[in-house]
């Protein structure tokens, strides 16, 4: 008896791990693929070649032409994609037109850059998103919540190349707190290092902070109004149990759901806020690349994007299939 | 519809506010006092009577760069929007007509294309597909159009599958009037407010692009440029950017406020009538303990009053008493519930019969302490093992509940939580409240399981509500009703959703809790059937009054009242017995 019980309970446990990561891969695989597949089409369609951008002037069309069959252009566009793809699955992004050297380098040597500033907004704007978020929802009606309600509104409107001038122009150039622009590598001391990402990170957080708050607000006050929550309050718990087993992991699927969109957004809002702050990162080395027409940089930049988002909500599925796993039933 | 979205003092605001940016891009260019691109020695000037707003960094006029700038800012903007529409409303229609095919492939694409790092890509598309407005505009259009993908197969959807559009084909209407009532009434507001909202986001979008220099190459002049020419100069006139700024956030607000209005007046967030619902159903336990409240005098807590209930408990075994109970209704000062005295004794099992809005569940919520925000015990008193309740803090109903006085309902799935393990939701109960550990606790529950005929407890304990059926999720919520060994059980209607056999299974459940561990039960039904199988002693209520008080007997087989009789004959009428007569009789007819 006791071993047909420990076999279904296993089996369930089983099933249930299977159904989150077949799910999570149905959602992820098609937007990785279709992704680096836009990315590469992106590079055809510009029509671009480093014919152009190593001969400049002195691009005769006899050169040109042997130029482009010396990197493969005068295949078919499929073919070219397929080698391409092939090469990117091992790891290999190409060579950038522009300097010749790895695009996968070039890449690596930023990463730590961007990521740092995404990763700081990243924290940023859950941590006070999700402490305004739930002080609104708390608080409810309250003039605690209309304020934190008008607040996020008013920060979810504010695009964030405003933000970063704003920041700049009060803490940087009145009140000389941080330093306006610029990167020190985390070698030269944490502070050094910190204080160059703050102001970027807050102004790409803005965005985050007011998307968890309001989510997390509607999503904590319609948890509040479920049937299970009188049904802990009937067993005698406390307000605090309630809230934190009953009411928080019922209220935070939104929140968490709207966070792997968001981190999109983050990656992408790098572009201005690097632009802004003077950072080369991910995004000012995309536009700096694209303005050249060094297309395999802009293909590097774009695929590796397409991948962390891609991990990122593989990683955001998976915990709320965890927090939520009744959420898996329609997948 | 028009007209009463142009009735929101907010809606007028946003329309009022695009007007003007929008006769702005129209005629800034010709407003311009100076050449946008001519520079001067007036390097970086502070703003004076010849330039309103000062120079920049080649001494070019600001005022008339922002306003020959606003032309390609606003209609960039509302150009992005509109290839948007046509890119993605187009598929979003034809994904519920084409196949399964198309609607996969283009439910990627849409997927994908709302995944990317929008401006990175944005950014990147522009510039390498040759840097010119156009490429920014149909870049950003085809990235933004998802949203139109989305809320046009929505809408699509809706109809394709609505009967009252095929209910009107049958009853005849021409299809211009169809389209006109039933179609357009559901697929323009949404596609309204997502034009509203991108138009504000492209022209955030095409701000950030120009000001970037993607786009459009710095001579020429876009807000998003100024903004750009500024930034290096920060320190001589750091008051620049709000100029550009205050034209963006502006203009976005605009936006913003006509699709908020679209969306208020369409009723697609309906948050007014939401938050009304929501208060007038249910509510959060602690505001309505606050409420009861009125300030207990600190030496009353229940230790004590304990201990002086006691003789009177054991002199008359009375756990509840309510007497002349009545709820009223805070804002309309209706009384849901009028004069309600009953006494609830040891092992006694009382039932309260009537039809739905007869007040018997308004009275069990106010007995357990959690009225819904709206009702409010206006007469009376409630007494528990002799306290009255209306003195009851927050800890004392902690105290109270689950030791005290616990409940069970209909519609079990929604008393659990749904992302714990039913088992563990048990479990946490004897944890909590009595210390147990982990291993102890569960052993408990697996126990208590067991009592309740679950099959394969251990499995039981391991799932999510959502894995199991009614009739297992009504006996996982006794469990957890009965784990601290309550005084008072409340089921109220807790079997009227199972089916028939459940419910048989289930009662006998609570019948034979109620001799084990000496429950008293209030028994809510509108079934009689149900009432004379558990009660002793049953309470007809109608219209929030007592009409009837006595023993089952008495009610079954002398009912005083009409509504009683009535309630006796309905169910004698359609019961199992005419049926089965009916039954014998036909037999008997074959007989013969």
């Amino acid at each position: 008896m006791a071993d047909v019980d420990l076999g279904s309970v296993t089996r369930l446990r089983l099933e249930r791990a299977a159904r989150s990561v077949l799910g999570a891969l149905a959602v992820f695989i098609p937007v990785f693929l279709l992704g680096t597949f836009v990315t590469y089409f992106l590079g055809y369609l510009s029509g671009l070649s480093p014919a152009h951008l190593q001969l400049g002037e002195a691009a005769t069309p006899s050169a040109v032409a042997r130029l482009e069959h010396e990197w493969g252009f005068d295949r078919p566009f499929i073919v070219q994609y397929v080698s391409w793809f092939g090469a990117l699955l091992k790891g290999d992004l190409g060579v950038s037109w522009y300097n010749g050297r790895q695009v996968a380098d070039l890449l690596s040597a930023r990463a730590m850059i961007s990521l740092s500033v995404a990763g700081l907004a990243l924290v940023m704007g859950t941590v006070t998103g999700v402490i305004l978020g739930t002080l609104a929802a708390v608080l409810q009606s309250t003039w605690i919540d209309r304020t934190i309600t008008a607040l996020t509104s008013f920060i979810s409107v504010m695009p964030s190349f405003v933000v970063g001038i704003a920041l700049v122009t009060v803490f940087a150039v009145t009140l000389e707190l941080l330093p306006s622009a610029g990167y020190v590598p985390l070698e030269d001391g944490v502070w050094p290092w910190l204080s160059h990402l703050l102001l970027p990170a807050v102004a790409l957080s803005f965005d985050t902070t007011a998307s968890i708050a309001r989510q997390l607000r509607v999503g904590l006050i319609s948890a509040y109004r479920e049937n299970y929550v009188i049904g802990a309050s009937l067993r005698g718990f406390s307000d605090r149990r309630i809230f934190f087993v009953h009411v928080l992991p019922n209220g935070i699927a939104p929140a968490l759901t709207v966070l792997g969109m968001k981190f999109p957004n983050l990656l992408g809002g790098a572009v201005v806020t690097e632009a802004i702050f003077g950072l080369s990162g991910y995004g000012k080395f995309a536009s700096d690349s694209a303005l050249r027409g060094d297309v395999p940089s802009v293909q590097g930049v774009l695929v590796v994007s397409v991948v962390l988002v891609v991990s990122f909500n593989v990683l955001v599925n998976s915990i709320l299939n965890r927090v939520f796993p009744s959420a898996g039933r329609g997948a | 519809m028009f007209r009463r979205i142009l009735q929101l003092r907010s809606a007028r605001l946003g329309l009022g506010l695009l007007s003007a940016i929008l006769l702005l891009a129209i005629i800034g260019p010709l407003l311009a006092p100076y050449s946008p691109l001519a520079g001067s020695d007036a390097v970086l000037a502070h703003p004076t009577a010849t330039h309103l707003l000062g120079t920049d960094y080649l001494g070019r006029d600001v005022l008339s760069r922002i306003l020959c700038g606003s032309t390609v800012s606003v209609f960039g903007a509302v150009l992005v929007a509109l290839i948007a529409l046509l890119v993605g409303a187009i598929p979003g229609i034809l994904s519920v007509y084409l196949g399964t095919k198309f609607e996969w492939l283009s439910l990627r694409v849409a997927d994908t294309l709302t995944a990317l790092p929008f401006l990175l890509f944005a950014a990147s598309m522009t510039a390498l597909l040759g840097n010119g407005i156009m490429q920014a505009m149909v870049t950003v259009g085809v990235l933004v159009a998802p949203a139109y993908y989305r809320v046009s197969r929505a809408a699509a959807l809706s109809v394709a599958r609505s009967q009252y559009i095929e209910a009107a084909i049958l009853s005849g209407a021409s299809v211009t009037s169809i389209v006109r009532k039933h179609v357009w009434g559901k697929v323009l507001p949404p596609i309204a407010i997502v034009l509203a909202s991108t138009m504000g986001h492209g022209l955030v979008v095409v701000a950030s692009l120009t000001f970037l220099g993607i786009g459009v190459q710095p001579p020429q002049p876009t807000w998003g440029g100024v903004l750009a020419s500024d930034l290096g100069y920060l320190s001589y006139r750091p008051y620049a950017p709000l100029f550009p700024t205050f034209l963006i956030l502006i203009t976005v607000w605009g936006f913003n406020l006509i699709a908020d209005a679209i969306r208020d007046v369409a009723g697609e967030s309906g948050r007014v009538l939401l938050e009304q619902n929501a208060a007038s159903t249910l509510e959060t336990k602690q505001k309505s303990a606050r409420r009861a409240k009125p300030a207990p005098a600190r030496h009353d807590l229940l230790p004590s009053t304990r201990t002086r209930a006691a003789p009177a408990a054991a002199a008359s075994d009375v756990l509840l008493s309510l007497k002349d109970l009545t709820i009223q209704h805070s804002t309309t000062g209706n009384e849901v519930v009028r004069g309600l005295s009953f006494d609830l004794r040891k092992r006694r099992v009382l039932g309260v019969v009537g039809e739905s809005g007869s007040g018997k569940t308004l009275t069990c919520r106010a007995i357990l302490g959690t009225l819904p925000k709206l009702f409010q015990v206006s007469r009376g008193t409630i007494e528990l093992k002799g306290r009255d309740i209306s003195e009851f803090t927050r800890k004392d109903w902690n105290a109270a509940h689950g030791r005290i006085i616990s409940a069970v309902f209909q519609d079990p799935a929604s008393y659990l939580n749904p992302a714990i393990r039913v088992g563990k939701q048990v479990e946490e109960i004897s944890r909590v409240k009595n210390g147990l550990s982990r291993r102890l606790a569960r052993a408990h529950t697996l126990r208590l399981f067991e009592a309740l005929q679950l099959r394969n407890p251990q499995l039981v304990f391991e799932q999510y509500p959502h894995e199991l059926s009614g009739g297992m999720l009504q006996r996982v919520l006794i469990a957890a009703a009965i784990a601290l060994e309550p005084e008072i059980l409340i089921a109220d209607e807790a079997t009227t959703a199972l089916d028939v056999t459940v419910q048989a299974e289930i009662l006998d459940l609570l019948l034979d809790l109620k001799d084990k561990i000496g429950l008293a039960l209030i028994v809510v039904s509108h079934d009689l059937a149900v009432v004379a199988k558990l009660c002793d002693e049953v309470i007809v209520m109608k219209s929030g009054e007592v009409i009837e008080h006595g023993t089952v007997h008495e009610i079954l087989h002398c009912p005083q009242h009409e509504y009683t009789r009535l309630l006796v004959a309905e169910h004698n009428s359609y019961g199992l017995d005419r049926f089965l007569k009916v039954g014998e009789v036909e037999k008997l007819d074959h007989a013969s």
